[in-house]
C-alpha cells in the first residue's frame, strides 16, 4: 500500500520537475541572453518580508543592489530603495513549447531593481533563468538520446535474437566493441571525430546522436536475451504453427515481452545520458555559449577565483541532485516491484 | 483405405550451431514411418529424448525435417513447392503439454481462440466472435469467461482452452504432445472424455504422444513405441500388451506398476 | 586453458577493431590539425603541405593504417602534432598517473565495499544495512562532476588538502619521503571522488551477490546441519559469491576509467584525461586514437585479469570444458 503511494508521489514530483523546466519561459524572470553589465557575479538577491521600518508584509520585496565603492566586485543592498515582487508580470517575450509566443512571467520586479534568485554570472546574466532554460537542453538531450539508444537497441536486439545466425554474430561482436570501451572515452572519441565549431542547435542534435549511438549495446544485449528465450515459448510456437509471419510474431508476442526491460533500461539510461550531456558541455565539447546548458554553466567554476569567491555558481550543479534522486528512487521502486 | 496421414522415412539431425561447440551431431529422428487413419487415434509412447516432440514439430511444420516424406490426404507436404505447407497447415494442429506456457499471458480467452482465425484471415469479425463462443461451449468453458486471462483459469480449464484454439480451424489431425501429463488425475479423465467426444463428433484423428502407457492405452486404436528416434513397435493395443516384440517395449511394459486392463474401443 | 586463449584472442580482436574504427572515423571527419594551422596567415601553404607529407597525411587510408600499426608495434603509436613527439611515450607518462589514481581508488573502494556488503547481507535488518542503503541512494543522486567540484570548493574554502595538481611547487627537488607525502596529500581529493563515485554500485552488487548466495538451498542446508554462521559466511558463502564479484570487478573498471577522466580534468591531475581533452580540442588525432586505445587496453587487461582470477577461484569453470 505504502509502496503504491510512494511510486505515485515520486512520479508526480519528477513530473513537476520536468514541467517546471518545460515552462522555463514562464517561470524565469529574465531572458537568457540579457546581460546586466553593472552587476556581474552578483550574489543571490535577498528576499525580504520585513521592510526597513520593521513592518511585516505578506508580499515579499527586494532591495536595490548597488556596487560597493570600497571593494571591487562586492555589492551591498540599498535598504532605502525597495521594490515589491510582482506576480504574473509582463516581461521579455518567450515561446512556450517553442510555439506559443507569450510575454507573461510568473514573477518579477520593476526596474531598476533586479531579482536574481541564483545570482548572476560573469556577464551579469540571471543564473536562475539560464538554469531553467539550460534544463530544457540537458533534460531534452537526455530523453532524446535515451529514445535513440533504446530504439537502436530494440531494433538490433530483436533482430539479433529472432533471426540469429550471422546477423546475431555480427551485431553482438560489434556491440562488444562499444561495451569494451569506457563510455566517456568513447564519447570523447566520437565527438573528436566530428566538427568542433558548430552552432548550438547543431551541437544539440549532434550531442543526442553521439550519446545515443554509444549506449545501444547494453540494452540490445538484454533485449536479445529476452527475445532468444521468448521466441521459444509455446504460445509463440503455436502462433507460428497457424502460419503467423515473423513480423506478426514479433509485434504481437515477442515485443510485449520486452516492455518491462525497456522500461527499466529507460529509467536507468535517462539520468546517465543527462549526465553525459552535462559532462560534455562542461568540458566544452557539447552545447556552447551563449546557449545555456547545465554543463556549460558549471564550466566557469573551474576558475580559481570563481571557486573562491562566487559560491552561487555551484547552484546549477546542486540543482541536478533532485533530478537524479528522482530517477534513482524510481529505478529502485521499479526494481523492488519486479522482484 | 488410404490413411489420412502417412510418414515415410522421416529424418532429422541436430548439428552444432557454433563452430566452437564440441557436441557431435544428434540424430533425433531416424527413418520414422507411421500412418494414421481418418477418425482414429495413434498413441506414441516414448521416454524423454526419444524424439517424440521432434516428430510432433516436424508434422506441424515448426521444424523442417532433413529427409523423408509426409503424405497428407494424398499430397506430399515436404515436396518442393513450399506453398502446400501453408495451405495444409491449418489441417494439422498441436496441443502442448504446459497449458500455462502455451497460452499468451496477455491475451484473454476469446483472443487466444480467435488468434488462428485472425492469422489465417477467416471470416468477418462477427463470424469469428460467434465461432469463438461456439468453440468455448464445445470444450466445456462457459462463454462468460471469454475475457478472462489464462492465469485466472485452472490447469484443466487452460488445457480445454488450448484444445479449443487447436480446433477452431477445423483441423483433421490433432497432435497431443503430453497434453494430459501434469494434470490432476480426475481432470485427466475429464479432458480425455472431451477428446473422445470431439473425435466422434468431428471425425478427428489424434496422434497422442506420451510417456504414460496407461493413458495412451485408453484412447488408442493403434499403439506405437518410439525409441532413440526410431519407431520400434507398431501394433494394435491387444497385440501390444499381449505380445510385445521389441525389447524396449517389453521393458516399458515390465516397468508398469499395475496390471493393465484396458476398456476403450472394445479391445480391438 | 583453451578458454583463456580464446579470451586473449578476443581481446586482440577488440583492440584491432577499435583502432580500425577510429581510423575510419578520422577519415570521415571534416577538418584536421593542419586546417587549423592553415588558417594562420604567417605559415605558408607550402610549409603546411610539407608538414603534411612529413607526417604522411597525404597517403591513402590503408597505407596510413599500416604505418600506424608498424609504429604501434614499435611502441610509438603514431605521432602527436601538438607535442611534436611520438604518442607512445607521451601516453605512458600520463597513463602512469592515471593508473596511480585508479589503482588506489579501486583498492580503497573494494576494501570498503566488500566488508560492508558482506555485513549488510549477513544482517539485512541491521543498522549497517539501513545506513549503507541510505548512503548508496544519496550518492547515486550526486553525479561525479558535482562531487569533484564540490570537494574542490570545500578544499579551497577550508584549506583541506591540496586543490588540484599532483605536486606542490615547494616540494620539487626534495627527498623521496617529502615527495611521497606531497603526492599522497594531492591524491586525497581525486581518490575520494573516485571512491565515492564507485561505492554505490559496488556496495549494491556485493550485497546482492552475498544475499543470493546466502539464500541458496545449499547454504540453508548448511545452517540446518548446524554449521556456525561465521563459518558459513566465510568458508561457504563468500567463495560462492566470488564469481559474480569478479565479473563486477571487470565491469566497474570501465566506469572507473571514465570517472577518472573527468576527475583528472577538474582537479588538474596530469593523467590521460587532460591529455585526451587537449588532443580532442586541438584535433591531434593520433593522440586521441592512442588514448582511446590505451584505455581499451587497460579495460581489456583488467577484464582478462578478472577472468584469470575467476578461472583460478571457481572450480566450475576449470572443469567446464571437460564434460
Amino acid at each position: 500500500m505504502k509502496q503504491k503511494y510512494g511510486m505515485t508521489i515520486l512520479l508526480i514530483c519528477l513530473g513537476l520537475l520536468h514541467l517546471a523546466v518545460f515552462a522555463a519561459g514562464f517561470l524565469s524572470p529574465y531572458d537568457v541572453a540579457e546581460q546586466d553589465r553593472e552587476l556581474p557575479f552578483a550574489p543571490p538577491t535577498r528576499i525580504h518580508f520585513v521592510d526597513a521600518r520593521g513592518a511585516l508584509h505578506l508580499r515579499p520585496s527586494v532591495c536595490l543592489l548597488v556596487e560597493d565603492s570600497a571593494q571591487f566586485g562586492a555589492y551591498h543592498e540599498d535598504t532605502q530603495k525597495c521594490f515589491p515582487i510582482r506576480f504574473l508580470v509582463d516581461g521579455p517575450q518567450y515561446k512556450l513549447g517553442a510555439v506559443l509566443a507569450c510575454t507573461r512571467h510568473l514573477f518579477g520586479v520593476d526596474p531598476p531593481a533586479r531579482l536574481f534568485l541564483m545570482g548572476t554570472d560573469g556577464y551579469g546574466r540571471d543564473l536562475f533563468s539560464r538554469f531553467l532554460h539550460g534544463g530544457q537542453i540537458s533534460l531534452a538531450a537526455g530523453l532524446l538520446a535515451t529514445l535513440l539508444s533504446l530504439g537502436i537497441g530494440v531494433l538490433l536486439g530483436t533482430a539479433s535474437g529472432f533471426f540469429g545466425g550471422w546477423l546475431d554474430a555480427v551485431v553482438m561482436r560489434f556491440g562488444e566493441l562499444f561495451i569494451a570501451l569506457p563510455w566517456l572515452y568513447l564519447l570523447f572519441a566520437l565527438r573528436a571525430f566530428l566538427p568542433l565549431n558548430i552552432n548550438p542547435s547543431q551541437a544539440f542534435l549532434l550531442l543526442i546522436a553521439v550519446i545515443g549511438s554509444v549506449g545501444w549495446a547494453r540494452p540490445a544485449r538484454l533485449i536479445r536475451g529476452v527475445v532468444l528465450s521468448g521466441k521459444e515459448r509455446h504460445y509463440v510456437l503455436a502462433a507460428r504453427s497457424f502460419g503467423g509471419s515473423p513480423l506478426y510474431l514479433v509485434r504481437r508476442h515477442i515485443l510485449p515481452q520486452t516492455y518491462s526491460i525497456i522500461l527499466t533500461q529507460a529509467v536507468l539510461l535517462i539520468p546517465q545520458y543527462i549526465l553525459a550531456e552535462v559532462t560534455l558541455s562542461f568540458l566544452g565539447l557539447g552545447v556552447g555559449e551563449p546557449e545555456p546548458s547545465w554543463g556549460n554553466m558549471l564550466a566557469s567554476v573551474q576558475q580559481y577565483h570563481v571557486l573562491v569567491s562566487y559560491w552561487w555558481m555551484l547552484l546549477p550543479g546542486i540543482a541536478l541532485v533532485p533530478v537524479f534522486l528522482g530517477y534513482v528512487l524510481l529505478a529502485n521502486t521499479l526494481q523492488a516491484r519486479a522482484t | 483405405m488410404t490413411p489420412l496421414i502417412e510418414v515415410r522415412g522421416l529424418r532429422k539431425v541436430y548439428t552444432r550451431t557454433h563452430w566452437w561447440q564440441k557436441r557431435p551431431p544428434f540424430l533425433a529422428l531416424d527413418n520414422v514411418d507411421l500412418a494414421i487413419q481418418s477418425g482414429q487415434t495413434m498413441a506414441l509412447v516414448g521416454e524423454s529424448g526419444s524424439g517424440k516432440t521432434t516428430l510432433a514439430m516436424c508434422l506441424v511444420g515448426l521444424e523442417p525435417p532433413d529427409a523423408g516424406e509426409i503424405w497428407f490426404e494424398g499430397k506430399n507436404l515436404l515436396a518442393p513447392g513450399a506453398n502446400k505447407r501453408a495451405k495444409v497447415g491449418s489441417e494439422i494442429q498441436l496441443v502442448f503439454q504446459d497449458s500455462a506456457g502455451a497460452l499468451s499471458p496477455r491475451m484473454s480467452a476469446a483472443q487466444i481462440i480467435e488468434e488462428p482465425l485472425l492469422i489465417c484471415r477467416r471470416g468477418s469479425s462477427k463470424e469469428r466472435s460467434e465461432l469463438v463462443l461456439e468453440m468455448m461451449g464445445q470444450v466445456g468453458l462457459s462463454p462468460t469467461w471469454k475475457d478472462r486471462l489464462p492465469h485466472q483459469f485452472s490447469g484443466g480449464q487452460r488445457q480445454r482452452l488450448a484444445i479449443a484454439r487447436a480446433l477452431v480451424l477445423k483441423p483433421k489431425l490433432v497432435i497431443l504432445d503430453e497434453a494430459l501429463t501434469g494434470l490432476d488425475l480426475s481432470i485427466q479423465g475429464q479432458i480425455m472424455n472431451l477428446l473422445l467426444d470431439l473425435q466422434e463428433l468431428e471425425g478427428l484423428s489424434y496422434l497422442y504422444i506420451s510417456h504414460n502407457l496407461e493413458l495412451a492405452a485408453q484412447v488408442a486404436h493403434e499403439m506405437g513405441v518410439i525409441y532413440q528416434g526410431r519407431i520400434v513397435e507398431r501394433a494394435s493395443p491387444s497385440e501390444f500388451f499381449s505380445h510385445p516384440h521389441h525389447p524396449h517395449t517389453q521393458a516399458l511394459l515390465a516397468s508398469m506398476p499395475l496390471r493393465l486392463t484396458y476398456s476403450a474401443h472394445g479391445g480391438g | 586453458m583453451r578458454y583463456l586463449g580464446l579470451r586473449l584472442l578476443q581481446s586482440v580482436f577488440v583492440l584491432l577493431g577499435v583502432s580500425l574504427l577510429s581510423f575510419v572515423f578520422v577519415e570521415l571527419a571534416p577538418g584536421n590539425f593542419f586546417d587549423e594551422i592553415r588558417l594562420n596567415p604567417r605559415i605558408s601553404s607550402s610549409t603546411v603541405t610539407n608538414l603534411r607529407k612529413q607526417y604522411g597525411m597525404d597517403q591513402p587510408l590503408p597505407a596510413r593504417y599500416f604505418r600506424w600499426l608498424e609504429s604501434a608495434a614499435k611502441g610509438e603509436l603514431g605521432f602527436s602534432f601538438a607535442y611534436n613527439a611520438p604518442v607512445g611515450p607521451l601516453l605512458w607518462a600520463r597513463a602512469r598517473n592515471t593508473l596511480l589514481l585508479t589503482g588506489s581508488a579501486t583498492l580503497l573502494a573494494w576494501l570498503i565495499a566488500l566488508p560492508l556488503g558482506i555485513l549488510s547481507a549477513a544482517r539485512p535488518r541491521g543498522w549497517i544495512n539501513q545506513a549503507s542503503e541510505l548512503f548508496t541512494t544519496a550518492l547515486l543522486a550526486v553525479p561525479d562532476l558535482l562531487l569533484a567540484l564540490g570537494l574542490l570548493f570545500l578544499a579551497v574554502h577550508f584549506h583541506w588538502f591540496h586543490a588540484g595538481g599532483m605536486f606542490s611547487r615547494e616540494s620539487a627537488g626534495q627527498g623521496s619521503w617529502v615527495l611521497s607525502k606531497d603526492l599522497a596529500a594531492h591524491m586525497v581529493l581525486p581518490v575520494t571522488v573516485l571512491v565515492l563515485g564507485s561505492l554505490p554500485i559496488l556496495l549494491r552488487h556485493t550485497r546482492a551477490a552475498m544475499l543470493e548466495v546466502l539464500d541458496s538451498p545449499y547454504v540453508r542446508a548448511s545452517r540446518a546441519l548446524g554449521i556456525s554462521r561465521r563459518r558459513i559466511l566465510f568458508r561457504h558463502a563468500l567463495p560462492a559469491a566470488i564469481n559474480p564479484l569478479v565479473s563486477l570487478f571487470g565491469f566497474s573498471l570501465g566506469s572507473l576509467l571514465s570517472a577518472s577522466l573527468l576527475t583528472e580534468v577538474v582537479m588538474s591531475w596530469p593523467g590521460l584525461g587532460p591529455l585526451l581533452l587537449e588532443a580532442v580540442l586541438a584535433r591531434d588525432i593520433y593522440v586521441v586514437i592512442g588514448a582511446v586505445l590505451f584505455s581499451t587496453l587497460l579495460l581489456v587487461f583488467g577484464t582478462l585479469l578478472a577472468d584469470v582470477l575467476l578461472f583460478a577461484a571457481d572450480p566450475r569453470i576449470r572443469t567446464e570444458g571437460l564434460a
